[in-house]
């Protein structure tokens, strides 16, 4: 019994290969030079915008390279805040992003809803329309799209870059599998108890899928947050631009203030990375679930 | 006859909760994809009336050397980006299987890339990819000291991009790799082991086959993604030197916004768009093949 114990501790490989100490010590050492490598390569170019929002100008081309600055410059990062509205562009994206996350979460799960548990004429048919759309790349909707947007008199608005993306056929797809899986005794005592279908809704469907909805809102999130094609094509207004967009003309009008972009970028960056260490279960299981529909 | 009515009452609610859905994407999918077929036999600059020109618009491109050019670069990123990516990405799931101390923190830190906006990490990349940046200054020990012209000479810069493509995204398809490797159920390493087989024939005969569906879904999405390539040649290289790094994402988008060619546009989307459709049928039916 002990002796079972002990051999499911141990790594696969070794229990394969018999290896002895030495060997499992120099495997050791491969594994966590691959590691450490592979970290400092992910690491390095965020290290170095860091560090270079902080040097003057003339000090951020040098070889070697300085990675601790000669005298910190806090006053990049008033200097870049002065010369583009950052703060309107953050509010912008949060806006944008936080609005289209929640109008995907209630669309999504309500279609879900009726694909999983709801007869009507032509359901799988729909569906499979919905589901095809997957397959629609973006840069072919996005001529047609910005016209209509143009003719809706949308473009430099709110709506433009929000109500496009308020439904994904993936959050549509990823709902409809998860709700299949919650059984029908739960909806048929909801009714007993005199529940309507509304009331199924918001009552069972939405506590019950929490996880998926959690997966389904970092998706969305990101895509929108990080979304630059679509926001840049809809909006010439300085106010309505996105943090995307508006870092985009910031390197284009500032081109040669390379210390300036580096404290952009880290302004940009940093809120990310903060939230992301804050909710990283979230984001990779988030990510695996992606993964296993396939 | 009650009944009756309670289903078909129940039914009338399934399709109000699927309507506003079924409204959106004809509104937002297939309107606009039948304005884009029907936009690609037009020239149009947005001001003037559209002038129907028939075929034109694809006969031009197909003659077009910027066109054939972003046409072989799409193909040539894709290849060079998504293979060399999944091997990377694999082995480090591989690695990630195993039992090690810390091995929740790196996993963290390669994920980390994807939370970053395209944006920020074009911008960032296009300064350590400098003549005197970063990159030149790490790797000068094995140069001697020889400035290498990441952006300014078209080969560097093509593997500059696909080195900035890799390196957001591994760490993505890592994670997906490592819950699909999670799912495999141990037993049948044991049997394998009871059996036998050495490290090689394992990965090769349970691993691998197992591992399919993951590995499926991964090809497809990174494929798709790479087609679609646009934000790394906009922010880092504009596609150039001389439109050496140019490719079908970026084209498209100069035609129609910097350019105002709405019917080309229109029409190098949708040859985008036969390549796609055509990967993606490719691609299931080989997983069908497989499986039956």
């Amino acid at each position: 019994m002990t002796t079972n114990t002990y051999a499911e501790e141990l790594p696969t490989s070794h229990a394969v290969t018999g290896q002895s100490r030495t060997g499992r010590l120099t495997r050791g050492l491969f594994f966590y030079t691959v590691l450490i490598l592979g970290a400092v390569i992910i690491c390095l170019p965020l290290i170095w915008m860091v560090v270079s929002s902080l040097k003057a100008p003339n000090r951020l081309f040098t070889i070697p390279i300085e990675w601790i600055p000669y005298d910190l410059r806090f006053q990049n990062y008033t200097d870049a805040l002065n010369s583009a509205p950052f703060g309107r562009y953050f509010v912008n994206s949060l806006f944008v992003s936080t609005t289209t996350t929640l109008l995907n979460l209630f669309f999504c799960s309500l279609t879900g809803y009726a694909f999983a548990k709801y007869n009507f004429p032509g359901k799988n048919i729909f569906f499979l329309l919905i589901l095809a759309t997957l397959m629609i790349p973006f840069h072919v909707v996005v001529v047609p799209l910005f016209t209509l947007m143009r003719d809706l008199k949308w473009l430099n608005s709110y709506t433009a870059l929000i109500v496009p993306g308020a439904m994904s056929a993936f959050g549509i797809f990823l709902m409809r599998q998860f709700i299949s899986t919650l059984p029908d005794e739960l909806f048929e005592a909801a009714r007993i108890d005199g529940a309507g279908e509304l009331g199924t809704y918001f009552r069972i469907v939405l506590p019950l899928s929490t996880g998926p909805l959690a997966a389904l809102a970092v998706f969305v999130f990101l895509d929108n947050w990080n979304s630059l094609l679509w926001p840049l094509v809809t909006t010439t207004n300085d106010q309505m631009r996105t943090l995307a967009v508006g870092l985009t003309q910031f390197q284009t009008q500032y081109g040669t203030k390379y210390h300036l972009m580096m404290a952009a970028s880290t302004l940009v960056a940093v809120p990310m990375i903060i939230v992301f260490f804050l909710l990283q279960r979230h984001f990779i299981r988030g990510v695996a679930l992606s993964g296993i529909k396939g | 006859m009650i009944k009756m009515t309670i289903y078909r009452k129940r039914s009338l609610w399934g399709f109000l909760f699927a309507l506003p859905a079924i409204l959106f994407f004809i509104l937002f999918a297939y309107y606009p994809m039948i304005s884009a077929a029907r936009l690609s036999l037009y020239d149009w600059n947005l001001v003037s009336p559209p002038q129907f020109v028939g075929l034109d618009n694809y006969t031009y491109i197909f003659q077009d050397g910027r066109f054939q050019k972003a046409l072989v670069n799409t193909f040539k990123f894709v290849g060079t980006y998504a293979v060399p990516m999944w091997i990377v990405a694999l082995s480090m799931a591989l690695l990630f299987t195993q039992d090690f101390r810390g091995r929740g923190l790196f996993r963290t830190l390669y994920f980390v890339p994807i939370i970053l906006s395209e944006t920020v990490i074009s911008i960032v990349w296009r300064l350590l990819f400098h003549p005197q940046g970063a990159v030149n200054a790490i790797i000068s020990p094995f140069t001697g000291g020889q400035t290498i012209p990441w952006l300014t000479d078209g080969n560097y810069a093509f593997i500059a991009l696909v080195i900035v493509a890799i390196w957001r995204v591994f760490g993505y398809y890592m994670i997906i790799f490592i819950s699909g490797l999670q799912n495999i159920p141990q037993e049948y390493y044991d049997a394998a082991r009871v059996d036998g087989g050495n490290r090689i024939q394992v990965f090769r005969f349970v691993t691998m086959p197992l591992l399919l569906p993951t590995t499926v879904f991964v090809v497809i999405i990174s494929l798709l993604n790479g087609f679609q390539a646009f934000v790394y040649q906009y922010l880092i290289t504009r596609g150039g030197p001389n439109d050496s790094t140019n490719v079908l994402g970026y084209l498209i988008y100069q035609e129609a916004f910097t350019n105002l060619n709405m019917g080309r546009a229109a029409a190098i989307s949708l040859v985008l768009f036969a390549i796609l459709v055509t990967l993606t049928f490719i691609q299931l039916y080989l997983i069908r093949r497989r499986e039956v």
